[in-house]
């Protein structure tokens, strides 16, 4: 009796949990079906009322128009390049800012670490003429280094990011390893790095989002149509006005299959063996 | 593990170091002159390559390079370039409200003398033209495309209404009667499914100031005229449109342009500019024709785009070159190239594969309307007046928020604040 | 005698790169900003000193206030359910059930694809006549939907919907990560004490995480102030400036009428605020962000 009480309960709770989780997942979903469905309509059929989610007639035509207006796969090269070098050097230069500031002790760390966080206030419309003016004296303009450097120099999202993770991980851990004997560098890579896979992880998906659809500093940068990135090129077919809605959907569909790739990929940091909260079976 | 993490992480940066280490190509190549030309037109390449390849035989001496912007940011790419002195291109695209802002900024070469002496007058419209001369005299740049404001009808509605289209005798009376016996809720659900007008604030709104003997700006372009009691009798017309005879939904202030309501085919006229490349896979029947005939007359409101030589140019003379080959010896087949709309030569722009080019429409009103029917009230600091003008004004009067005649007044207001800003 | 040299400085070797980075892009790039603030420059003639004159415009202009005020109530309206729904839906996807992770992947799809081709999409929902939210309301629901973006009182509302949808994924992830490094023992522990799940979140899982929170919280508020695209796409600041947000206003003074001086001086009103709140933020933290 006591056994099926508490069987009919838990049953209840995961229908409950799941009719909620799939109502939220359709909310979400929604809209990329929508763009999906638009990208495969013709042009004069996007506006049908009832909205159509699959197409009568399914055309392809706005996919093979994006291939004919713009070199597709030598921009999706530039953009793979420059944001895969730019997410390295996000995650080992934010990581390694991270743990001095998580765990070393020096003059001037505070006020370091507030100018750094500083940077993310400022918006980037004024900064961007004065950086380019230190990028045109540094010889990068019209360069792919000029969107990667910087990105290797640190960045306040993810060393802030970091930082916090850091500052939560035991110190125990770590105290055992300096009675061993170990060097900051060994402390950090074993410990620090290893247990922070997930938020390494989460930082690198992260930047590789940012500068994957990072429009304004590959227009200002680049010049060359043969270093342009993917989202520049996109962003040209949109024309003066907003007007062919069908080929801009299916641009930004093309545009986010390699990141859903790289998530799918990065999913197995992000599942631990062992997981349980108050909800549990 | 660590190690090979290393490495591996020095190798890459070292390869895209290697692969980003191309140098930009120098300006003159082999004797030839190199002149670089920016252009937003991506859906026309085809023509803008073919032209360019017909100049390049013709001048053997100059190669030309089209590098494609993107219209959003053309304005953020010349300014950065230009802080850091860094030359952008030797024929720089600009539309008239750009163009207008850079007048006083002594940034592009004055192509007046050049216009005078080496072109053809009688083949161009020389208005427009106006519209890019400065205080001094100087013309900064050359409209080579002439945008125009015409009615734009859809046919298969006025056809299942039984109604005879739009033409030149029409009056915005004409306009209003049409409009309501097209207004339909097919289904009878509450919903309406054709409209019979499209409302947009530009250029619909500009039109009806000016039909009506109102305006803007006054002719000096330095005092606002919203609250003129012609200004006020346009904009109840506009306003009515949606509120007392419900012809028209609320106009969309911003996210989508003009012309993709009127794609949708749910309704049956609109008054917008004529670029027509976009309607070329629409599925209902449609044409343009002229914008009725309000008190004052027949206005539409100009708009254009065009090329200025920059001062940081370095081959100003072969930048000319093609600017004049562009207006004058542009072969016919291409003179679609600015998305259907009129090019700046009168030969061109009556020849046969301009107004039989495709899309099909009625293309032969362009160079009337262009000529005589067509007001331009562009100035500095236009975007700023498009912006902060009247149009919040009259989408509160929209709304109910304000009455008419406050919106005018307030419209006025913010007109003279946005003036005062600019240093008027 | 060397080692604990080499051990003091040991520091500023992992913080190398962000130093290099921050003396030669940011500092150069903000000292200069900051200076364009006192002038008068279109950017392609000579800038002309004016002093203060920017920043006194700018506080007696009745549209800046309007604009510091639709900032202000952006924030206000994105920030709450930007942290809250996010937190709700990790913990409910920090289990052990099965398609768990197909859940985590559609919840984080929003985040992936460009705001600006999301703002795009959602343009097209919100449109009151051909969109699918009002078609939905009106057939199923039999409401009659607002005008959305061009409703006045509603533009703001829709912008930050949208915003909370694409952002959920975001921040969802955060804690998802910060979640999974809380030790099971903890809550197997409490359990043997007796504890129910409620008390459990409250006293274990919200302490356990509140660097995450923090974390999370600042960076919301911080991209809240300076939220563009949106509007950029959406709106466009209208209808009658109901949505015009200070980010923007920047924007359209730099590169549409060209008063890169004036749009400097904006931008560092923006960055002043910003840095006020997150300096106020970090002072209270010791109140209930638990670091070990």
């Amino acid at each position: 009796m006591h056994k099926m009480k508490y069987k009919i309960s838990t049953y209840i709770k995961n229908f409950l949990l799941y009719s909620f989780l799939i109502i939220l997942a359709i909310i979400m979903i929604a809209p990329f079906i929508w763009m999906i469905s638009t990208s495969l309509k013709e042009t004069g059929a996007i506006f049908t009322l009832p909205p159509e989610i699959i197409p009568s007639n399914i055309s392809l035509n706005n996919y093979k128009e994006i291939f004919e207006r713009i070199p597709f796969l030598n921009f999706t090269k530039n953009s793979i390049i420059i944001t895969i070098s730019a997410s390295i050097g996000q995650v080992v230069s934010c990581s390694l800012a991270a743990y001095a500031f998580a765990r070393m002790k020096f003059k001037g760390s505070k006020v370091l670490y507030y100018i750094l966080l500083s940077t993310m206030m400022i918006p980037s419309q004024v900064t961007i003429i004065p950086t380019f003016i230190i990028m045109n004296k540094l010889g990068l303009v019209d360069t792919h280094l000029a969107l990667i450097l910087p990105a290797c120099l640190g960045g306040a999202f993810g060393t802030f990011l970091l930082r916090q993770f850091f500052s939560s991980i035991p110190k125990d851990l770590e105290d055992a390893a300096k009675i061993d004997g170990c060097g900051s560098l060994r402390i950090f890579y074993h410990i620090f790095l290893i247990q922070s896979k997930p938020v390494l992880a989460t930082l690198f998906i992260f930047a590789f989002m940012f500068y994957w659809n990072d429009l304004l500093s590959p227009v200002i940068f680049l010049s060359s149509l043969d270093k342009m990135t993917l989202t520049v090129g996109l962003a040209s077919i949109q024309g003066i006005n907003y007007d062919r809605f069908d080929l801009m959907m299916a641009g930004s569909f093309l545009s986010m299959i390699p990141i859903l790739i790289l998530f799918v990929f990065a999913q197995k940091f992000f599942i631990k063996s062992i997981v349980s909260t108050g909800l549990k079976e | 593990m660590k190690l090979k993490v290393k490495i591996f992480f020095v190798l890459f940066l070292l390869l895209t170091f290697l692969l980003s280490c191309n140098k930009s190509t120098d300006y003159k190549k082999d004797g030839k002159i190199k002149i670089k030309l920016t252009t937003w037109f991506i859906y026309n390449m085809k023509e803008w390559e073919g032209a360019i390849k017909e100049f390049e035989r013709t001048h053997p001496q100059i190669e030309v390079e089209i590098e494609n912007v993107v219209y959003s940011m053309h304005v953020q790419k010349l300014l950065t370039s230009s802080a850091a002195k860094v030359p952008i291109a030797d024929l720089i695209i600009l539309e008239d409200w750009f163009a207008t802002e850079m007048l006083e900024r002594d940034y592009f070469i004055d192509l007046k003398d050049k216009i005078y002496n080496d072109l053809d007058t009688s083949l161009i419209f020389l208005k427009p033209i106006e519209d890019y001369k400065n205080s001094k005299g100087e013309i900064i740049a050359f409209p080579n495309f002439l945008i125009s404001s015409v009615l734009f009808y859809n046919k298969d509605i006025f056809d299942n209404a039984k109604l005879s289209y739009p033409d030149s005798t029409w009056t915005y009376d004409d306009f209003l009667q049409a409009a309501k016996k097209l207004t339909r809720d097919k289904e009878g659900d509450g919903i309406i499914d054709e409209w019979g007008v499209q409302l947009n604030y530009s250029p619909f709104l500009d039109v009806l100031l000016y039909a009506f003997g109102g305006g803007v700006l006054s002719q000096d372009r330095k005092r606002p005229m919203i609250d003129k009691p012609e200004s006020i009798e346009a904009i109840k017309f506009f306003v009515d449109l949606y509120k007392v005879h419900k012809v028209a939904p609320v106009p969309n202030p911003a996210a989508m342009s003009n012309t993709v309501a009127f794609l949708s085919g749910k309704f049956a006229m609109a008054i917008i500019s004529n670029y027509v490349t976009k309607f070329k896979s629409v599925n209902f029947r449609w044409d343009y024709t002229y914008p009725p005939k309000g008190k004052a007359g027949r206005v539409s409101i100009r708009n254009s785009i065009g090329f200025g030589i920059p001062k940081t140019s370095k081959n100003k003379e072969a930048a000319w070159i093609f600017l004049k080959w562009l207006i004058e010896s542009l072969p016919p087949q291409y003179s679609t190239m600015a998305e259907g709309i009129m090019p700046n030569n009168k030969k061109l722009a009556t020849s046969k594969y301009f107004l039989e080019g495709e899309p099909i429409c009625n293309r032969k009103i362009l160079p009337d309307l262009q000529e005589n029917y067509s007001i331009n009230y562009t100035r500095t600091s236009f975007a700023e007046l498009k912006d902060y003008g009247f149009q919040s004004a009259i989408e509160r009067a929209i709304s109910g928020k304000y009455t008419i005649e406050e919106a005018a007044k307030r419209g006025n207001k913010n007109i003279e604040e946005v003036l005062k800003r600019s240093g008027e | 005698m060397i080692k604990r040299w080499l051990y003091k400085l040991e520091p500023y070797f992992y913080l190398a790169p962000t130093i290099i980075g921050l003396l030669l892009f940011s500092a150069g790039a903000v000292i200069m900003s900051f200076l364009i603030s006192f002038t008068k420059w279109d950017v392609i003639n000579p800038p002309k000193f004016i002093g203060f004159q920017n920043y006194l415009i700018i506080f007696q202009s009745e549209l800046f206030w309007k604009i510091f005020g639709n900032t202000f109530y952006y924030v206000i309206l994105n920030v709450p359910p930007s942290i809250v729904i996010p937190l709700i839906i990790a913990v409910l996807l920090n289990q052990k059930l099965k398609g768990i992770n197909i859940f985590r992947s559609i919840y984080f799809l929003p985040v992936i694809s460009s705001i600006v081709a999301i703002a795009l999409v959602w343009s097209w929902l919100y449109n009151p006549e051909f969109g699918l939210i009002n078609y939905v309301l009106k057939k199923f629901f039999n409401i009659d939907g607002p005008r959305w973006l061009e409703d006045e009182n509603w533009a703001m509302p829709a912008m930050v919907i949208m915003n909370v949808w694409k952002s959920m994924g975001y921040n969802m992830v955060l804690f998802l990560a910060s979640l999974q490094n809380i030790p099971d023992s903890l809550y197997e522990v409490s359990e043997i004490d007796g504890a129910s799940g409620i008390k459990k979140f409250f006293n274990i899982t919200l302490p356990l995480i509140s660097p995450t929170t923090f974390f999370v919280f600042i960076i919301t508020i911080i991209s809240s102030f300076q939220v563009f695209e949106q509007t950029y796409i959406l709106t466009k600041g209208g209808p009658a400036n109901s949505t015009l947000t200070l980010s923007y206003y920047i924007y359209q003074n730099a590169f549409l009428y060209l008063r890169m001086g004036y749009s400097s001086a904006l931008s560092y009103i923006l960055f002043g605020i910003i840095f006020i709140i997150t300096l106020l933020q970090f002072k209270y933290q010791k109140k209930w962000v638990h670091y070990t």
